[in-house]
């Protein structure tokens, strides 16, 4: 277990959330009429995806000559350090959780694990690449 | 030895974290919470300036008011029959013009006064006295049931030295609790229904908490509340004042009571109860039941074994307990899920959290088993791409037109 993964992973997520919450109105046109928050629109659950599939590429990337199984290992870690910030989110969204919150936070670590799994498959593929051209 | 890649690794790890020090900062400087504000009331004349809102942030009613439906609802009130504890009795209508005419009898039935409404002016007309004529300055919605305090205010008080107290016109000095002489209040809707209120001043009921399955005493002052459509009693609610318990029984619909704990964590309940919402709370219920039940016979898109259904169930809860069950139109934290093939399982797990007495913390802090099999039902739901047909599930799809489905087959 890497700590900087986990805090990778929080730390995307509060990013994350963070940009919701400042272009809520204008890039997802006040989201229905409900609060920022990552899986209320279409839109910022694909933006979601994309942050954490060039996130999960990122720290392939910069992983120390990794083995395929420690990146996927590492997405693992980033998503788990994501649902902390994800739970605490939905928690104190001014409308409350809601009554399918379970379900929401089960969906929600779904839509991050599988973007990131491929990330850092898509990264490791990628380093390979580079390293095969290099030698 | 440290190769290439892993100096570059400690190199971008600083970075890293110093971008993570700058993002912890400017999340705690600005709260990831937007904010609410409250839609205050004064009307602003002359060049007074546009007071905007910014981007992202809730606007939330004013405490303490009634909302846009309630008044929907009350608007289609035609007719309010207002019996006060000496026998007169008032009758408020609308007319045609838009107007409340209320007319006040006493307790030989004989007509003493009228009053009529506009939204800028109100005449007021005794059979024997001075009449009144006033511009409308209340600050209220006129609604039949304040036509009918303020036409009963100025037949018992007179009119001299006229003020507006607490959006009445009142006598100067005048001391008379309009509200608490009422002691039935009877309202007739559209589509034939009708709502009666009655005031009890000494009651006790009780009642067992299917939560806790411990019995509930309630006592003092009651307002009940039926409704009757055709000359059939199809629901009962009843208001305790002084325990601020409300209890309500809607058949098949459900049946439950409100207390002042369940809504703790929202500042309890931000308003008064009267015999005016009870009566509409009343007609309410049966008003969206019936709406549910024609927009399910025209279910729009196919959705696993189940059909499609409007969510006019998430209405009915937001007006009847709007923050009672933190409950949201559509798929609550899964708004993106609103349009999809899942919808349907979102509203039925409303409603069976709704007929069963649920709410968000049934999930962790409820041990009742058909909580769980809501949530279990729910569950099932999702991952089996918005089937909602597992028995006793299925009942509470607020399609309810299966045999209604049946027939579109034959037909």
């Amino acid at each position: 277990m890497n700590w900087k993964y986990p805090l990778v992973g929080a730390v995307t997520f509060v990013a994350l959330h963070r940009v919701l919450v400042v272009t809520w109105q204008t890039w997802f046109h006040g989201g229905g009429g409900h609060s920022p928050w990552f899986m209320n629109t279409v839109d910022s659950v694909l933006l979601a995806m994309a942050v954490f599939f060039v996130v999960n590429v990122m720290v392939c990337l910069l992983m120390p000559q990794p083995r395929v199984e420690e990146t996927s290992l590492a997405a693992c870690q980033v998503v788990a350090g994501a649902i902390v910030p994800m739970v605490v989110t939905l928690a104190t969204l001014p409308e409350g959780p809601g009554n399918m919150a379970p379900v929401a936070i089960f969906i929600g670590i779904i839509i991050v694990v599988v973007p990131s799994v491929a990330g850092a498959l898509v990264g490791f593929a990628v380093r390979r690449a580079i390293l095969a051209l290099r030698s | 030895m440290v190769t290439t890649l892993e100096f570059a690794w400690r190199h971008r790890s600083k970075l890293v974290a110093g971008a993570l020090i700058v993002t912890a900062g400017a999340v705690a400087h600005s709260p990831w919470r937007v904010s609410s504000l409250r839609a205050s009331p004064p009307a602003q004349t002359g060049n007074a300036p546009v007071r905007t809102v910014p981007p992202g942030t809730r606007v939330a009613d004013e405490p303490g008011k009634k909302g846009e439906t309630y008044y929907w609802l009350e608007s289609q009130t035609t007719r309010l029959t207002t019996r006060f504890a000496d026998g007169a009795a008032i009758v408020a209508e609308r007319g045609d013009g838009g107007e409340v005419r209320a007319k006040i009898h006493d307790q030989g039935g004989n007509e003493t006064g009228s009053l009529a409404v506009r939204s800028t002016s109100l005449q007021y007309l005794p059979a024997a006295g001075e009449p009144l004529q006033a511009l409308n300055d209340s600050g209220e919605r006129v609604t039949l049931a304040w036509a009918s305090r303020q036409a009963y205010g100025l037949w018992k008080d007179g009119s001299r030295k006229p003020q507006w107290q607490g959006g009445l016109i009142r006598p100067q000095g005048a001391t008379r609790n309009v509200e608490q002489e009422i002691v039935e209040l009877q309202a007739e809707w559209a589509n034939g229904l009708s709502a009666k209120s009655t005031r009890t001043a000494r009651s006790t009921y009780t009642f067992t908490d299917n939560r806790t399955r411990k019995p509930v005493k309630l006592s003092g002052e009651r307002v009940s509340a039926r409704l009757v459509k055709d000359g059939v009693q199809i629901g009962s609610a009843a208001w305790f004042p002084q325990n601020r318990v409300f209890v309500f029984d809607y058949g098949q619909l459900g049946s439950g009571y409100i207390a002042p704990e369940h809504l703790a964590h929202l500042g309890g309940w931000t308003f008064a109860p009267d015999m005016e919402w009870l009566n509409l709370q009343t007609i309410a219920l049966h008003h969206f039941k019936a709406q549910m039940q024609a927009n399910g016979l025209n279910a729009k898109t196919g959705a696993g074994c189940g059909e499609r259904r409007d969510a006019s169930i998430s209405r009915l809860l937001n007006f009847f307990a709007p923050t009672v069950y933190a409950d949201q139109d559509g798929c609550d934290g899964l708004h993106w899920a609103d349009g999809t093939i899942f919808r349907p399982c979102c509203d039925v797990h409303d409603r069976c959290y709704f007929k069963i007495g649920c709410d968000q913390h049934s999930w962790w802090f409820d041990g009742r088993w058909l909580c769980t099999f809501c949530n279990a039902s729910a569950a099932y739901c999702f991952v089996t791409g918005g089937c909602s047909c597992i028995p006793g599930f299925a009942e509470l799809d607020p399609v309810e037109d299966r045999k209604a489905r049946g027939a579109q087959v034959h037909t």
